[in-house]
């Protein structure tokens, strides 16, 4: 086999086919401008503010509104996170109580001093990167906030494996909370934070409904089930991270240096 | 109607001509960033990215047959955005009972070739991906990385040498 052949077959293999990423991608596009109300025009031009006769007053408008925002905020943040908390999204079809047991677990993952080495869990799978089972981890690209950065990380679950999967993260160095966004982020929301021009509430644990992934992965893995989860950790981690992930019947620890 | 037109047309605003312009270039950014990502939902993330960016910025380009690799340029540097942390720097492999079989042999071995091609430089990577899985010519390459052919062409045989130390270059060129 050539070696365009060898690489057009190894970069296939990671790269399903997207037929529905042109329409999105040019949707997104004509979304900005809308959500921008740049009209028809190309980057690079201005419009004349139309009111601009209107600025002075304007400005002090907005700097009595950000004022009230500011008090509104302390006054009400408590309140607001409460409630948050009470509402926080439970994911469809699992058992809470089940939950609960895994919730009232202790964290055992060790904290370190910052000049302590970073301990590392090997993976004792083929394929997987991170975990011994029945839970794994891979790694994924990152993006970065004012906030920190976000790591789009691929968990996998075993085939047979049901019910759920609680699963809590922390730098290790620091005992910061790694905190996760999107459907399967669980509990309290401890922070939001913008990903682009999109507001995520930030949740401080991720669970998994192990016997519903929203994919499942092929030959030679079959039914292996597959979730892509966006988490993250905020800016000055010391790159050392730990997982602790409980199941009804399994207890399992993922720490590791990140590079 | 050719590129030219087209990009006259985008340039005055018109989202169809630019859907036209760039629309067919999607698939092939895909493909770029798979091959630099190797995540297909962190690269469909870069596309999107990328076409916005496109849109943007499309004053830049100097004349519509330049559209190619003015797009995958941008597609290449939102890869360098989207960078691909490990959350740790091996991958454990080698389980006896499991390699025996051919077809997880495959599956191995073209992860050890992505893992290797992770490893080239972001740039040397590019060049990789754009000359052997996307079949650009090293001129239209060049223009993508803004380096010279001669650069490029001497990249791309440092980053085979790389990848395949034991073959020669002319038969990992074919």
């Amino acid at each position: 086999m050539t070696l365009r052949a060898e690489i057009g077959k190894a970069i296939d293999g990671i790269a399903p086919p997207a037929p529905e990423l042109r329409g999105r991608a040019l949707e997104f596009v004509h979304a900005e401008l809308k959500q921008k109300g740049s009209g028809s025009t190309i980057s690079g031009r201005r419009r004349r503010p139309f009111y601009s006769g209107l600025r002075h007053t304007g400005a002090i408008a907005a700097v009595l509104i950000v004022v009230l925002l500011v008090v509104a905020f302390f006054i009400g943040g408590r309140i607001l996170q409460d409630w948050r908390q009470f509402n926080a999204p439970k994911p469809v079809g699992i058992d809470q109580a089940v939950v609960d047991q895994l919730r009232a677990r202790a964290i055992v993952l060790p904290v370190l001093k910052p000049s302590d080495p970073c301990p590392s869990t090997p993976s004792l799978h083929s394929f997987f990167q991170l975990g011994d089972g029945p839970v794994y981890a891979e790694g994924g690209p990152a993006y970065f906030t004012t906030w920190g950065a976000y790591y789009d990380v691929s968990w996998y679950t075993d085939k047979g494996l049901t019910g759920p999967v609680l699963i809590r993260g922390r730098d290790l160095r620091s005992d910061r909370l790694i905190i996760f966004v999107g459907q399967n982020a669980a509990g309290p929301i401890v922070g939001s934070d913008v990903i682009k021009s999109a507001r995520v509430d930030q949740r401080s644990e991720l669970v998994l409904d192990a016997g519903h992934p929203p994919h499942r992965l092929g030959s030679p893995l079959d039914g292996v089930g597959y979730w892509p989860i966006r988490q993250g950790v905020s800016s000055g981690w010391s790159h050392c991270f730990g997982f602790q992930i409980d199941g009804p019947t399994f207890h399992e620890t993922i720490t590791g240096p990140a590079s | 109607m050719t590129d030219r037109t087209l990009l006259t047309d985008a340039l005055q605003g018109s989202q169809r001509a630019f859907e036209d312009l760039v629309g067919p270039l999607v698939e092939p950014g895909y493909r770029l960033a798979c091959g630099m990502l190797h995540d297909p939902f962190a690269a469909q993330d870069v596309v999107q990215e990328a076409t916005l960016k496109a849109w943007r910025k499309l004053r830049q380009v100097q004349s519509g047959d330049k559209v190619r690799p003015w797009f995958l340029g941008i597609v290449a540097n939102e890869c360098r955005n989207a960078r691909r942390l490990k959350w740790t720097s091996s991958v454990t492999l080698g389980v006896p009972e499991v390699a025996q079989r051919s077809q997880e042999d495959s599956i191995l071995r073209d992860a050890d070739l992505r893992r290797a091609l992770g490893q080239l430089k972001h740039e040397d990577r590019a060049i990789v991906v754009l000359f052997f899985y996307l079949d650009l010519p090293l001129e239209e390459i060049a223009t993508v990385m803004g380096a010279s052919p001669a650069a490029t062409r001497a990249r791309l045989y440092r980053s085979i040498h790389r990848l395949r130390p034991d073959i020669e270059i002319e038969e990992a060129l074919k």
